[in-house]
This record gives structure tokens, sequence and C-alpha cells, in this order.
């Protein structure tokens, strides 16, 4: 399951909208232009793909594709928060459901419902998350692959 | 199941040149500040004549009290508070004392709510023309608010002019990382379970060379015309920083600027109605701060940003960064898979929906893990893991009494794997019942320690 193909683009301003949304269709929503400043790679896995977005302030954000189109699973390292609004669409309300109904603030965030799994954690200068949708794991494709 | 490599993950956005080539002139700007040992007042040194030996210097009140309980709001658990007395620049006399200050040793900087007690009758100094900082936590929560100085003072030591966070009412600008992430500004005592966050971990500043430059690469501070207009990310060499770092004796003008120590009574298994403890300023500078010879030093930033680093179970090579923060009300400890799968960890699973972030054995189990470095410095030390449903239903915030757990551990649930936290988290249960020693990057070290630790910093325990 290792890559095998491997196609740079480097984006420049909103063109070729390639970025898109957790649970939605590949290109159907693009980022916004500030956050599109970066490098996307896009890695072709057995099953699955990955675009590989680089922000110009360090994040490395990775949206993963089902061959049907539709993004399944988001995940990200970055030293400041990505967009999570952007990158996460319909389910953020969840996350700020979430954080609001804790007891204490900061620490690791833990989702685990059966149609949608999110787990994010870190410090300024070091944040790391990931998400996914279980119903949307293409065939033949577990959830440890999202890293 | 999915070997865990908990150290790879992590590394991963901080370690490649690529992606950040600023933090290497930052690691080496920090080195450039590495000074020598520091050479400790020699009391009795030679005296050959005899007769007159002079008495030593009268020490000055470097330690303040620590109380942990239910804090201005009446609904905190495990949140360390001291008061902080902040007054304008060259004033001794337009201060205020602000109680119920978070202790954090994850963090550097202070950062007090605007509506704290006394805090409007000041007059500070705001930083620049009119910068404002975007502290942002990992739950999409933040702390939004002007940047200003003033003067720091804690039991006889004062630092002149800190670089504070004033946290501002009312959310963010929507061009901020802050508000456009779609969280609140922790800008009440209900929300933020305090009056401020008194950040004294490693660094001496909250960003560092990131937050400089134009335009920065990191985008922390705002220039704004007020809290709600912010066009452009600041630059500044004038960042949140330790106040420690700034201290000196009242009286003597010694430095005790090269970090803490925080010692916290013992909390029972089954949790405590309060808990104290008493923060130490300087190491090694006082006759009262001596580092102790059963402490074992371990140099920060050897794996990640801010962190040390843990092998578990304790003697395997699999490691993972540790951060070391009383500001966290949970021990963090990687996820219920990886733990479990250890003979130690036997019994570990998730609590039940929606605590699945807590550990809920059927008995306190004590999990041993080996705390290095990297550098070859290494000591075995462990975390207790109580029922964390059980532990909390008798918290204040749920009708019960108790505000202090020793034990209370969480980590990402089993299945379906990842999500996995993959570092490890010594929050507030771990500093109950010892002494741990925060030393703050490009000080002077104290006796005994290699001169690694003054790169980053260190954390002894």
């Amino acid at each position: 399951m290792k890559t095998t193909l491997r196609v740079l683009l480097v984006l420049m301003l909103g063109t070729l909208p390639a970025w898109a949304t957790l649970g939605e269709h590949e290109g159907s929503v693009s980022l916004d232009q500030q956050v599109l400043r970066g490098e996307i790679e896009e890695e072709v896995h057995a099953g699955y793909k990955i675009h590989v977005m680089i922000t110009a302030d360090g994040a490395v954000i990775r949206e993963y594709v089902s061959p049907q189109g539709k993004v399944f699973a988001i995940s990200w390292h970055a030293h400041i928060l990505p967009d999570l609004q952007q990158l996460l669409g319909s389910y953020f309300p969840r996350v700020r459901q979430a954080a609001q109904a804790r007891v204490q603030h900061g620490g690791p965030l833990v989702i685990e419902t059966p149609d949608f799994v999110y787990f994010s954690g870190g410090r300024m200068m070091d944040f790391h998350g990931r998400a996914f949708v279980p119903g949307l794991l293409p065939s033949n494709v577990t959830a440890e692959v999202v890293r | 199941m999915n070997p865990v490599n908990p150290g790879r993950e992590a590394l991963s956005p901080m370690s490649g040149t690529r992606l950040a080539p600023w933090r290497w002139s930052l690691l080496g700007r920090i080195s450039a500040l590495v000074v020598g040992l520091v050479m400790l007042a020699g009391c009795g040194s030679g005296n050959p004549g005899g007769g007159f030996t002079p008495p030593p210097p009268t020490p000055t009140a470097n330690t303040i009290d620590v109380a942990v309980n239910s804090g201005p709001a009446f609904n905190a658990f495990n949140m360390a508070y001291v008061s902080v007395t902040v007054c304008n620049p060259g004033s001794t006399t337009a201060c205020a004392t602000i109680p119920d200050v978070q202790v954090d040793t994850g963090s550097s900087g202070l950062r007090l709510l605007a509506s704290a007690p006394g805090l409007s009758n000041l007059a500070l100094t705001p930083v620049g023309s009119s910068v404002y900082e975007c502290y942002e936590f990992s739950d999409t929560n933040y702390l939004w608010g002007q940047v200003e100085q003033a003067d720091v003072l804690m039991a006889g030591e004062k630092g002149s002019g800190v670089p504070i966070q004033v946290i501002s009412s009312g959310n963010a600008p929507s061009n901020t990382p802050c508000g456009k992430g779609g969280g609140d500004n922790l800008d009440s005592t209900v929300l933020l379970q305090a009056n401020g966050i008194l950040g004294i971990g490693p660094a001496q500043q909250d960003c560092g060379a990131p937050c400089t430059g134009t335009p920065p690469p990191l985008a922390f501070y705002w220039l704004c015309s007020s809290a709600s207009s912010c066009p452009s990310p600041a630059g500044t060499t004038t960042q949140v920083s330790n106040p420690v770092a700034s201290f000196l004796s009242v009286g003597n003008n010694l430095p005790d600027n090269n970090g803490i120590m925080l010692t916290m009574s013992q909390v029972a298994a089954t949790g405590a109605a309060s808990a104290t403890g008493t923060l130490t300023f300087g190491i090694g500078t006082q006759s009262d701060n001596a580092l102790s010879s059963s402490a074992q030093a371990y140099a920060i930033g050897v794996i990640s940003y801010n962190s040390i680093r843990a092998a578990y179970p304790a003697g395997s090579n699999t490691t993972c960064p540790v951060f070391v923060e009383s500001g966290q009300g949970l021990n963090y400890f990687l996820d219920a898979a990886t733990v479990s799968a250890a003979p130690a960890g036997a019994g570990i699973v998730n609590c039940p929906a929606p605590d699945n972030v807590l550990y809920c054995p059927t008995s306190v189990v004590s999990l041993p893990f080996t705390a290095e470095d990297g550098k070859g410095d290494s000591a075995a030390s462990s975390i207790s893991v109580g029922n964390g449903i059980s532990l909390l239903s008798s918290s204040v915030s749920q009708g019960g009494s108790n505000t202090a757990f020793s034990n209370l551990t969480g980590g990402a649930a089993t299945m379906p794997k990842p999500p996995a936290i993959d570092y490890v988290v010594l929050g507030m249960p771990f500093f109950y019942g010892k002494t741990v020693y925060v030393g703050i990057a490009g000080k002077a070290l104290p006796t005994g320690l290699p001169s690694y630790d003054a790169a980053l910093g260190y954390v002894a325990f």
C-alpha cells in the first residue's frame, strides 16, 4: 500500500479547486484563498488517494479521497490550527458541541460516534488531529491509513 | 493491531527542515544564549585567619503558596492557583493583586482576564502600536487580547516591564485564526476557570523567532486598531514572555530567573477536596531551591517542541513525546490499545461516551514508563490510572466536594484505531506528592547539570 504515483501540483490562487470538505465531493468546496497559498501533492494509493497540502505557515493537511470522489478523512499537523470549519464542514458543529461540553478547556478532544470519529490535540506550535467518516471508507481500506 | 510508533507522528510537523527552516535558526539563536554554570555565592569559603565569618545573606522571599480548589467560578478541578501582583511599569503603588491565576508549566507568559479584580484600574503600557495575540487551544477555543507591559511581582521577586496578554471580552476578529476557527474566547472565569494563566514553562517567550519578521512565518500576533479590527499579522520581537525569566529579588537584585520548582501535597487515590503546594523561584540560586540529588533532569526539545520523551513499556525503545504540564487537569497517556497491550496496562479501557477521553479501569493501575531526553538521561517513572467517571462523580462540578485527583488519566479510545493519542501529557495529577523543576532556556544552570540542558531548558523530577 505504498505510494505508486506522485503528482506534484503547485497551486496558484484559486486555480484547480481540488480541495474539499469532509464527507463531500472532492473539489466541491475550495479552501479560502489565503489557506490555498501552498503546495498540493497528490498521492495515489491502492483504493484511495491523498491530497497533501502544505500551507504558507507550515501546516501539513491531508485529505483522503475515495474512488467515488468523496472525502472520507482529513488529518492535520500544524503550528497554528487550520481552518477546521472549512475542513470539517457539516461535522464541525459536533466538534464545537464536544468542546463546549467538556469540563475543562485545553487537552485532547476525542469524539467517537458511529458516523464520525475525531481526535485533536497538541498546543500552539504543535497541533495535530484526524477525522474520518466510517461509512465513507472505501472497500478494502481501513481507518488506519489516516495519519 | 497496528504497531504504534508514537514519536514519529508528533515529530513530523516540527522536524521537517523543508517545512520549518526557521526552527533551526531558532535553535541556533537559543544555543547562542547558553551561559556557563552559575557561580553560587560561596558561603564560608576559606577564611584562614579565623575570626569573623560573615553571616549568610538573609534569604529573600522566593516562595509563594499554591492552592488547588474549585476556583473563582466554583467549577474547576486539578487547577493549581497562585496570586500574582501586576503594577503599572515603574510604579510601586498602582498595582493589583490577582487571585486564582492558574500555574501552567506547559506554556510561557502571563495571561489575565481584562475583567480580573483590579486590573481595569491600572494603566499598563501597550506594546508597540496595539498588538493583539491569538493564543489557540487544540479544541478551537482560544485566548484573544492585547499585549501590554506590566511589572510582575510574586513573593519577593519582581519582573519589570514584562509583556503579558490581557484577555479581551468578546470573540476575536474573523480574519484571525482565532476568530475564524469557530471557537470561543475564554474570556470569563466560568470559561477559563481562573482569572488568568501563569505560564512558567521552559521557553522564555511563547513563540520566539517564528513570530518575528514581516510578514512573520507564524501569525500569533496581530496589528489592531481595536480589539475587533486587525488588518494584518504583526511580526514582533516583544512577545508575551515567561515572567520568571525576568525575576530579580526585590531586596538584593539576585537573579531568581532560571526556573521554578513546584512542590505539591499528596492527594488520596479517591480524590480530595483541596490540595496545597509551594511555588519556588530560581533553581540553585538560594539556600532553599537547590536541585535535589534525587531528581533527574531531562533536556527539552530533543524529540519535539517543548517536550521530553517516554519509553513505553518501560525500558522499551518505543518512544513518544512527553509534555510536563501542570495546566492540564488530566494525564494523557497514549491510547488504550497500546497501553493495555503491555502487562502493566492490563485492564485499561476508555470510559463510555461522552467521556471517551478518560480511562475507566475497574481498579487503580500504575503505569510504569521510562522518562528520558535522548541525551542519555533517563529514569523510571509512573503514572496512576483510576476510574475517570467514578472520580469525577465526586467533583464539585458534579455536585460533590472534590477538586484534586491524583490518578485521573485519559487517552484515545481503543476502537476504531486511529485516532490514537501518540504522546503523553504529565498533567496536574502527576505533580501531586512530588517536586517538579522547570529550567528556563538560555538561563544559568544549577551546579551539576550538563550544558545541553540550557539550550531549550529542562524539566526535572
